[in-house]
């Protein structure tokens, strides 16, 4: 990878117009990802001083700064705490020490990876997104936006909730790609069933959803019918990792094991 | 451009591209204990620890570290020593590629976990990959380093 120049912005307004010069300019995450898939960089800019790499709590909110790594995240109490710790589980899959001290929450999200383990539970908790020009959206819609609009991410906001959580990766080796990765969150009656690395970017099976949160008493016949309506109604190809076919049946089977456990919560 | 970097606690001024990574840097300086390996953040073997964390030297640009704390295995010399004794007696090590990064990995997880299960010693080292001999060697070699308080 070739970086013709380094640009330390003064503030992030400065650090917003460099990028929206050049499709050529890059703003700096950890940097990981950058270097095994760009050629060119005309301009890297430099966020490290002005997007915090925090974790914080409010009252209502746990807040991550956009370049906080993904060992921070993985080892943070209050990323524990929530949601049956599934952000801090996924983060953990993530290849080894030394990426996961490097990579950032920022550059995952902005790269809208379809492999990605982090955007599948952060999508599966309903999180927010804070950005520079855009303010406040949530990540579903950020997801679902096909034009990429030239902005700074700044925080993460994940809402404090007694949730029940499951995440499940499914990879041939611990420092592999996903085949396919799946999360489910129980917020009360509110069910989110969402699968990633399919491989396309992670997605949450809405009828499967709505089944789910119409139903008052879940028995075993809802959640099969739920994890087979999810399976169908998600879109699955096949690369060398897995066949469509594969990764369809191993996400029914997944979504069964996690809508069992965040109802009866049994580890 | 030029960088300010504490190596092993010793002050090194380094003018580099803006492209260029520490990698390199260190290389270009006759680190030679930091290997290049796959040059992709995949192996492990360019492991370096900035501020005691472990890092993918490879993927780290030099720009970005000014007035930093960069350890390489021959600032752990001691540590190194004695981890390289119980490899020794495990008979744990063949080419040896690795095991600068490896004993850097290791050092750097003494002073974060406390009292490590051989399960989260797996984990921590995951990404330090060795291709001579399948990790069980190494591994009772490292509790044996662990429990070792001399
Ligand atoms: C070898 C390797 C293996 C990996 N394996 C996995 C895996 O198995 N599972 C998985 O989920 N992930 C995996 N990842 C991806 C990793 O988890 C990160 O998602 C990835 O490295 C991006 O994070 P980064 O900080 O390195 O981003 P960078 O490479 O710095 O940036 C990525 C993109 O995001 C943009 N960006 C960065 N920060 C911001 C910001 N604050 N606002 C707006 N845009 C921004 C950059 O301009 C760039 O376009 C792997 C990465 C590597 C290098």
């Amino acid at each position: 990878m070739e970086i013709k120049n380094y640009y330390v912005a003064k503030d992030l307004d400065d650090a917003l117009q460099k990028f929206m010069l050049s499709s050529d300019n890059h703003l700096l995450g950890g940097g990981a990802w950058m270097k095994n898939s760009l050629r060119h960089i005309d301009t890297a800019i430099e966020l490290s001083h002005l997007v915090s790499n925090d974790i914080t709590e409010t009252k209502e909110f746990i807040e991550i700064g956009a370049m906080c790594t993904l060992h921070d995240l993985s080892i943070h109490p209050a990323i524990i705490k929530y949601y049956d710790g599934i952000l801090a589980q996924a983060s953990k899959q993530i290849m080894g020490i030394t990426v996961r001290n490097i990579a950032t929450i920022g550059g995952t999200i902005a790269g809208k990876y379809a492999f990605s383990d982090l955007l599948t539970p952060l999508l599966a908790m309903n999180c927010q997104l804070m950005f520079y020009r855009q303010g406040i959206i949530t990540l579903e819609e950020y997801l679902q936006s096909a034009i990429r609009e030239k902005d700074i991410l700044l925080k993460v906001l994940i809402k404090k909730s007694t949730a029940k959580g499951y995440f499940h990766k499914v990879a041939k080796t611990a420092l592999d790609f996903s085949i396919v990765n799946v999360a489910v969150v129980k917020d009360n009656q509110n069910f989110s069933v969402c699968v990633g690395a399919r491989p396309q970017i992670a997605a949450k099976a809405f009828k499967a959803c709505e089944l789910l949160n119409s139903s008052g008493v879940i028995n075993q016949e809802i959640i099969e019918k739920a994890a087979k309506m999810a399976a169908d109604e998600l879109t699955f190809s096949s690369n060398f990792r897995g066949q469509a076919e594969y990764r369809k049946m191993v996400t029914e089977t997944y979504i069964k094991r996690g809508l069992q456990e965040v109802i009866t919560n049994a580890r | 451009m030029l960088v300010n970097l504490y190596v092993n606690n010793v002050l090194k001024k380094y003018h580099v591209q803006a492209g260029e990574f520490l990698l390199d840097t260190l290389r270009n300086d006759n680190y030679i204990s930091v290997r290049r390996g796959c040059d992709s953040t995949s192996c492990g073997v360019c492991t370096v620890l900035i501020e005691g964390k472990p890092v993918p030297s490879c993927s780290v640009l030099t720009i970005r570290l000014e007035g930093k704390h960069i350890t390489t295995v021959e600032g752990i010399q001691e540590e190194a020593e004695k981890l390289a004794h119980y490899f020794g007696l495990e008979g744990a090590d063949q080419c040896g590629f690795c095991n600068p990064s490896m004993a850097l990995t290791v050092y750097a997880m003494k002073n974060e976990l406390k009292n490590p299960t051989l399960e989260t010693i797996k984990a921590y080292l995951v990404g330090n990959l060795c291709r001579c001999t399948g990790y069980q060697a190494q591994h009772i070699a490292i509790l044996h380093y662990l429990e070792d308080r001399s």
